[in-house]
């Protein structure tokens, strides 16, 4: 990883998950501890489907990844969400340093229930928008 | 042979990679193909459940005699590949595609990535994983045109 592309991470307090086919996931550090928490095989399953992501996200089923939790409220980016079952990790992508970067903003790990936690939701699209302020400097 | 913990982290791990790779596999040529999942129940002559039950986190039961069977009713044949096999494939193609660089009979396709990439990669033109992304293809006249 390049010293831009560090910097670029650090400005938005992300650590990289994982790196691949040129594209990256990355997650927020206020929800890393979440992220952390999970037991190993359901770790394991995302982390995959994240490295699925950065090779296409056409590859991945609709159990793994919805790219379409609807848009936030000030830049309209879509939220999108990286999934196993009970577990949801928001997150959207962008180029960040230079490099396409799906960034974890948020994640709802006791999904209940196959429909979103709404509150979990609005709060992911604020704290993308959050994000995307850091990221174009505003 | 014992497993300390970060052993079996990356055992679970290896085996999550693999379930997700092959369903992730088996989606692709579905999409490909233009079949539903009640397609591949039919075709398989089992339950839309059982197709279901595939796709899902626990899969317990996805066995490599099953997946086999879900590309055969796809018309596909299941082949099985380590990371090695793969990166050797890789080396090889691209060793293929700069001698071809040079001669005159093959076309070769020069896949430039989104410019946030900032690097092209040379490729064979069957390479289904760049298929629709936002890549522009050129031809070998093309290229050397640009190179020019």
């Amino acid at each position: 990883m390049s010293s831009e592309e560090g910097d670029s991470l650090e400005a938005i307090e992300c650590d990289l998950l994982i790196e691949r086919f040129g594209a990256r996931v990355v997650i927020r550090r206020m929800v890393r501890k979440v992220f952390d928490a999970l037991n190993d095989k359901q770790r394991g399953r995302l982390i995959a489907i994240m490295g699925r992501w950065c090779q296409d996200p056409r590859l991945l089923t609709q159990e793994m990844f919805n790219g379409n939790e609807g848009r936030t409220p000030r830049h309209s980016m879509m939220l999108q969400a990286i999934k196993i079952r009970k577990v949801r990790l928001y997150g959207f992508a962008k180029a960040v340093g230079r490099r396409k970067t799906f960034v974890i903003v948020d994640a709802d790990p006791s999904k209940k229930q196959d429909k979103a936690d709404q509150n979990v939701l609005k709060r992911a699209r604020n704290r993308s928008d959050d994000v995307i302020d850091i990221l174009e400097g505003k | 042979m014992l497993e300390n913990k970060a052993q079996e982290q990356e055992r679970i791990f290896a085996e999550e990679a693999a379930v997700v790779h092959a369903q992730t596999l088996l989606h692709r040529v579905m999409e490909n193909k233009g079949m539903s999942r009640a397609d591949l129940a039919r075709a398989m002559n089992v339950s839309r459940a059982r197709v279901t039950q595939i796709f899902s986190d626990e899969c317990s039961n996805l066995t490599v005699r099953l997946l086999a069977r879900a590309l055969w009713a796809l018309k596909e044949e299941l082949a099985l590949l380590t990371e090695t096999d793969v990166e050797c494939i890789r080396d090889e193609s691209h060793l293929l595609a700069a001698g071809s660089m040079i001669a005159e009979r093959n076309v070769l396709w020069t896949e430039i990535h989104e410019p946030m990439q900032q690097c092209a990669e040379i490729s064979t033109a069957n390479d289904n994983m760049f298929d629709g992304l936002s890549l522009a293809r050129v031809n070998r006249q093309a290229y050397e045109e640009m190179a020019a």
